[in-house]
């Protein structure tokens, strides 16, 4: 592939894919514009990575904008920015967004004091992922996805009750 | 959020999880984000053709320096300071503090002596891997480089590519080199480093005998120069700089043997 056909390749999988992989990354740290630029970053590696390149490439997308939006999300937490940080995003009443925005805090802060591995599993899941397109993302053997989600889910409650109560 | 404690872990973590989803219409600005990676890739590119730069002009600058005898001398120099200066810091470091140093017994580095300074060097029969019998006085008519050494040294190591060449340079003009290997393994671990370094001079394997004839071999590696009349000219324990070696062997070459 010559350096022309390589920066259309470039531009047709960043239209394609670019909106999705800044969300996912927006969804764990809360900061939208943070979350382009860490979606730029994600393509940035993908264009370094020629092996990321090809048939397997939406799953490393996610898998790297997961991990990049976790990574992130330690970062702050171990700032102690993490509860300054401003949303971006317009919600109807004051009420409903203290609510949101407590829901989101505490399901990132889990998230944050999980394994990487599972937090990433859990978010791929949540981004509607199928077990196929997982075990493709994250290099794992099919038949062991449903055992190692459902593990993750298990620590995921546990670690959730432990820091809230069961509510 | 609603609580169900019967809820099994996967519905519950899901529920908990769309809380992450209520982000709305959010929509990225994909064109902003376009614009950012072609900088960021664009500034990669530059990047790497300042590397690529610097690395054709630090190549065609090593390329002057050995393309003239005049610089490429001063190069030699420069790089024999730095050995020397390494050796003996090293030396200091490793054996300056070391009871074992300089013991009473052992063989000690001394500078280039006049003839008239110069004793005797032992003799000595060593057998070849091949069986072949070394002795030291064989050699006499010959300026011999005497340089024991060892398979787990590293400064031994590097020396012995240095004597291969001398071996291949000088040893049509009156020179040899001798290699005693001190190795407790014997041919089992030398014979596979002298394949691997291509090593052109006879090499045998010494023992305490020979070691106490020489005034106690304590540190390698240990090179002697011998003159051509079988006496020792200079010793150097620890690693020394090629262009010293070099020096003094061509010094020895141009004695008379009558000297």
């Amino acid at each position: 592939m010559n350096a022309g056909e390589a920066q259309l390749d470039l531009e047709a999988v960043f239209a394609a894919q670019y909106a999705r992989v800044a969300r996912v990354i927006a969804r764990v740290i809360r900061d939208p514009a943070r979350a382009e630029e860490l979606g730029v970053e994600v393509f940035l590696k993908w264009s370094r990575k020629p092996q990321a390149q090809g048939a397997g490439s939406e799953g490393w997308l996610y898998r790297t904008a997961v991990r990049t939006g976790l990574d992130e999300l330690r970062r702050q937490t171990r700032r102690g920015r993490y509860e300054s940080l401003a949303s971006a995003h317009a919600v109807p009443t004051p009420e409903e967004i203290h609510a949101s925005q407590q829901d989101h805090d505490r399901v990132r802060a889990v998230l944050a004091g999980l394994q990487p591995r599972q937090a990433e599993m859990l978010l791929l899941r949540s981004e509607d992922l199928s077990y196929e397109e997982l075990a493709s993302a994250l290099d794992l053997n099919p038949a062991s996805v449903g055992t190692l989600l459902s593990r993750a889910q298990e620590a995921f409650r546990k670690e959730y009750i432990k820091k809230y109560g069961e509510q | 959020m609603e609580s169900n404690k019967g809820m099994n872990d996967g519905e519950w973590t899901d529920q908990r999880l769309a809380a992450l989803r209520s982000d709305g219409d959010w929509t990225p600005d994909a064109a902003r984000g376009l614009s950012r990676l072609k900088e960021k890739l664009d500034a990669d590119a530059r990047g790497r053709k300042y590397r690529t730069r610097a690395f054709v002009a630090v190549g065609m600058m090593c390329a002057a320096i050995l393309a003239f005898p005049v610089t490429r001398a001063f190069a030699q120099r420069c790089v024999d300071a730095c050995v020397d200066q390494t050796s003996r810091v090293s030396g200091l470091l490793f054996h300056g503090f070391s009871s074992r140093a300089t013991p009473a017994t052992s063989l000690v580095s001394s500078g280039f002596k006049a003839v008239g300074d110069r004793t005797a060097a032992p003799d000595f029969v060593l057998a070849e891997s091949s069986g072949k019998a070394v002795r030291l006085s064989d050699f006499r008519g010959k300026a011999v480089l005497l340089n024991f050494w060892a398979t787990w040294c590293a400064p031994c190591k590097l020396e012995i590519p240095w004597f291969v060449e001398f071996e291949h340079n000088y040893g049509n003009r009156s020179f040899a080199v001798v290699g005693v290997s001190m190795d407790e393994d014997g041919w089992k671990a030398v014979n596979p480093y002298l394949e691997a370094a291509k090593v052109n001079y006879p090499v045998v394997i010494g023992n305490d005998e020979v070691s106490r004839a020489f005034g106690g071999i304590e540190s390698l590696p240990a090179t002697l120069l011998i003159d051509r009349a079988g006496r020792i000219a200079s010793v150097h324990v620890g690693l020394c700089g090629k262009g010293d070696y070099e020096a003094e062997i061509k010094a020895l070459l141009e004695e008379s043997l009558w000297e």
